[in-house]
C-alpha cells in the first residue's frame, strides 16, 4: 500500500514492515481465489447500477459479471447512485446504494462490493428514509471507512453508520446538493447532528440548463504545492479542496447560446472564477482536476470544436501550508487559454493516481466512440507565445491547433458506441490507473500518463543480473585471496 | 728556436686595497658583521617581516582578476572544462584556509610575533573566492539557493472545512 508519508524515518519503518509481512506470506499456504487483491492494487470490481436499481458487478480481470444484486420490489424508474464507504483494504468493502422513486421514500442498502452479501454489521441493514433531500460521503475518524449521510427535507441528518462521539472529526463539514435539472445549488452546515442552511444560489436565472458538472473527488492528492516558472520562481496553486465547476448553457437563440462556466467554493457558495463564450452549441462538458478546470464546447462562429482550460494560482504567492480555508479571503490568480480541438466531444475526464505524482492527463471522449488521452502540456494555460520559450517550462510553444494522435486513443479500435461516462481509478501503482468507458460497450484498461515508470519491464533480465553479480562476488573473494598470499610471498623474500 | 719562459715571480701581486684597481663599488675590506643586533636592527627586521606578510596577502588579492575573467568565460555551461575550474574554483580559498598557519610560520621567529591581522586579512580575502565560488555554482544552478529547489520539501497543510454533496439529477 503506498502511502505518501512525511516523515522518512516512518516511511523507511513501514517500508521494513512490509517487506517482513511479505518474506512470511511466502512460507504460508497461498489460497488463491479471485478476489485477493493483488500486490499493485489493479484488480478491480467495476460496480454499476441500472435504472431499475439492479446492481451489476464486473471482475476488471476478465470483464465477467462477478454477481448481481437484485433490484427493490418496484416496477418504476429509479434514480439510483452507490457510494463507496469503505475499500476492500481489509478484504471487506461497504458499499451503498441508494434508491429515490416516485414515493417520497429512499431505500438504502448496503452490501459488501467484492461479493454482493449485505454487510452484517448493525448499524448497516437496509433502510428506507423519507423525505430525502440528498446524500453525502463525510469522512469518519478512521482513514479507511467513511460515513453516509443522509439529509433530510426537515434539515436532520441521519449517518450510517452512526459514528462514536469521539469519532466526530474536529474540521467542520459542508453539504451541497445540487439539483441539476433546475440548476440551484444549497449549502448546509452539519452542526449538532442537523444540517443548517447556509447559502442557496440560482445557476440557471434565465431559463439555461445544466449542460455538466465536476466537482473534484474527496481523495485526490496534490503532489506538489507549485509550479516552476523560467526565472526559477514557484507558481502556487490555489489549493482549495471544495470546489465546483458548473457549465450551463443559455436556450438556443438562432441556434447559439452563452457559455457559462462558473466555479464555486462550496464551502461559501462564492463564485471563484465565471467565463461566458458565445456562439457556442453544445454538447459542452467539463472536467476538473487539482486546480484547474477544464471545459469543451463547439464554436459557431468558427465551425470548430473548442478546449478551454482555466487555471487557479494563489496571487498572494503564499503557501497555505496551514491548509486553505474558504473563510480567508484570497482572490485566486487565473490563466486562461483555450486551443481548438479537431474532432467533436462528448465527455471529459481527468486521469487519477494514488499520490498525484504522475501527469493528469484529460480523458477525451470522443463521438465517433475513442477515448483519447490528452497529455496535460497540451492543454496548460501557461504555453508562452513565444518561439523557445517553453523549453524552459517543460511545455510545447502555444499553437492553436491541438495536435492528436490517433496512438493515444486508448480504445483504439474498439470503439464504445454512445459513450456515456468514464471512470477512473488509481491502482497502488504510481504510474498506473484504470480508465472504464460506459456506452453501449463497456471498455476497461490500464492507463500510464508517463509511462510505467515505476514497473520493470517484462523482458527485464533477471539471469544474466543475478550470474554477474555471483561471478564478481566470486572473482573478488578469489582474488581478495591470490593478493594475500601474493603479499605474503613477497613478506618472506 | 729559443726557449723562453715566464717569470712569475716578477708578477707583483696587485693588493686588492688597491684603489686603483678596483671595481667601482666593492667595498675595501671584508665586509664587517654587525657586532651587535638588538635594537634597530630588530626593528627594521620586524618591518621587514610584515612586509613580506602582507606580499603574501597581496599574492592572493592579485589572483581575483584573473578568476573573475575566468568566470566571466566560463558561462552558464556544464562542460568537463568549466566543471574543472569551478572544482578548482572551490577547492583552491578551502584549502588556502586550512593551510593559513603553514603560510605565515616562516615569519614567526619568536614568540612575540604577531601576524594576527595578516591572517585575517588572507581569511577576508579567500572568503571572497569562496563567495565567488558559491555564486557561480548558484547561477549554474548546481546550488539549491532558489524557492523552486525547496518546493518538493513544502507540504500542503490539510484544508480547514470540508465539503461533502452530491449531484441530484431530478
Amino acid at each position: 500500500m503506498l502511502f505518501a508519508e512525511s516523515n522518512p524515518v516512518s516511511a523507511f519503518l513501514r517500508r521494513v514492515a512490509s517487506t517482513m509481512g511479505d518474506v512470511k506470506a511466502l512460507f504460508q499456504p497461498r489460497h488463491d481465489s479471485d478476489l485477493t487483491t493483488d500486490l499493485f492494487r489493479l484488480h478491480k470490481m467495476v460496480l454499476a447500477v441500472d435504472r431499475h436499481g439492479q446492481v451489476y458487478a464486473l471482475n476488471s480481470v476478465d470483464g465477467q459479471l462477478a454477481y448481481t444484486l437484485p433490484a427493490p420490489p418496484t416496477q418504476e424508474d429509479l434514480e439510483c447512485r452507490l457510494f463507496l464507504l469503505q475499500s476492500a483494504t481489509r478484504g471487506s468493502s461497504v458499499i451503498a446504494r441508494a434508491c429515490h422513486g416516485s414515493s417520497a421514500e429512499d431505500t438504502v442498502t448496503f452490501f459488501d462490493g467484492l461479493t454482493g452479501t449485505p454487510v452484517k454489521t448493525k448499524g448497516l441493514s437496509e433502510q428506507v428514509v423519507a423525505d430525502v433531500r440528498g446524500f453525502a460521503v463525510i469522512p469518519s475518524s478512521s482513514a479507511e471507512a467513511q460515513i453516509l449521510a443522509v439529509l433530510r427535507r426537515d434539515g436532520s441528518v441521519a449517518f450510517f453508520p452512526e459514528p462514536k462521539v469521539e469519532e466526530q472529526t474536529s474540521t467542520p463539514v459542508y453539504f451541497f446538493i445540487l439539483e441539476r435539472r433546475v440548476g440551484v445549488l444549497r449549502g448546509y452546515l452539519l452542526v449538532n447532528g442537523t444540517a443548517q442552511p447556509t447559502y442557496e444560489l440560482d445557476l440557471a436565472p434565465q431559463g439555461e440548463v445544466v449542460a455538466d458538472v465536476a466537482m473534484l473527488p474527496a481523495y485526490q492528492r496534490i503532489a506538489s504545492p507549485g509550479e516552476i516558472l523560467a526565472d526559477k520562481t514557484v507558481l502556487f496553486k490555489y489549493t482549495n479542496p471544495n470546489l465546483l465547476a458548473v457549465a450551463t448553457l443559455s436556450p438556443y437563440v438562432k441556434r447559439s447560446a452563452v457559455l457559462t462556466v462558473a466555479i464555486i467554493d462550496t464551502v461559501t457558495g462564492a463564485f471563484v472564477d465565471r467565463v461566458q463564450h458565445d456562439n457556442v452549441r453544445g454538447p459542452a462538458c467539463l472536467t476538473m482536476a487539482e486546480n484547474w478546470v477544464l471545459y469543451s464546447f463547439r464554436d459557431r462562429k468558427h465551425k470548430r470544436t473548442e478546449i478551454a482550460v482555466t487555471e487557479l494560482y494563489d496571487s498572494m504567492g503564499k503557501v497555505a501550508e496551514q491548509g486553505f480555508s474558504s473563510f480567508k479571503r484570497q482572490e485566486p490568480l487565473v490563466l486562461r487559454q483555450s486551443y481548438a480541438f479537431p474532432g467533436f466531444i462528448n465527455r471529459l475526464a481527468v486521469t487519477n493516481t494514488a499520490l498525484g505524482v504522475t501527469q493528469r492527463n484529460a480523458l477525451v471522449g470522443l463521438a465517433s466512440g475513442g477515448v483519447l488521452s490528452l497529455p496535460r502540456p497540451m492543454f496548460s494555460a501557461r504555453r508562452p507565445a513565444e518561439k523557445g520559450a517553453g523549453a524552459a517550462l517543460g511545455l510545447p510553444d502555444y499553437h492553436p491547433l491541438i495536435s492528436v494522435s490517433t496512438r493515444s486513443i486508448l480504445n483504439y479500435n474498439h470503439t464504445v458506441e454512445n459513450l456515456r461516462t468514464i471512470v477512473t481509478a488509481p491502482t497502488g501503482l504510481e504510474s498506473t490507473c484504470i480508465v472504464v468507458a460506459f456506452g453501449a460497450d463497456i471498455f476497461l484498461t490500464q492507463h500510464s500518463p508517463s509511462k510505467q515508470y515505476d514497473r520493470l519491464n517484462s523482458d527485464f533480465d533477471f539471469v544474466s543480473l543475478t550470474l554477474v553479480l555471483t561471478a564478481l562476488v566470486a572473482l573478488t573473494f578469489v582474488l581478495s585471496n591470490l593478493a594475500g598470499r601474493k603479499r605474503l610471498a613477497a613478506l618472506w623474500i | 728556436m729559443e726557449r723562453w719562459q715566464l717569470d712569475y715571480a716578477s708578477i707583483a701581486t696587485v693588493a686588492l686595497t688597491d684603489d686603483k684597481l678596483q671595481p667601482v663599488g666593492l667595498p675595501a675590506g671584508p665586509i664587517a658583521k654587525d657586532a651587535d643586533g638588538a635594537g634597530e636592527s630588530a626593528a627594521q627586521r620586524h618591518a621587514l617581516k610584515h612586509k613580506l606578510a602582507w606580499k603574501v596577502v597581496e599574492k592572493q588579492v592579485y589572483q581575483l582578476p584573473m578568476t573573475l575573467f575566468m568566470m566571466y568565460m566560463m558561462g552558464s555551461s556544464i562542460t568537463i572544462w568549466t566543471f574543472g575550474f569551478l572544482g578548482y574554483l572551490m577547492y583552491n580559498p578551502i584549502r588556502s584556509l586550512f593551510s593559513i598557519n603553514n603560510e605565515f610560520k616562516r615569519f614567526e621567529d619568536s614568540a612575540e610575533d604577531n601576524f594576527l591581522v595578516h591572517k585575517l586579512a588572507y581569511t577576508a580575502v579567500t572568503l571572497v573566492y569562496v563567495a565567488l565560488g558559491a555564486w557561480k555554482c548558484s547561477g549554474m544552478g548546481l546550488i539549491p539557493s532558489s524557492q523552486a529547489d525547496w518546493l518538493e520539501f513544502m507540504q500542503i497543510g490539510a484544508p480547514q472545512e470540508i465539503a461533502a454533496g452530491m449531484i441530484a439529477t431530478n
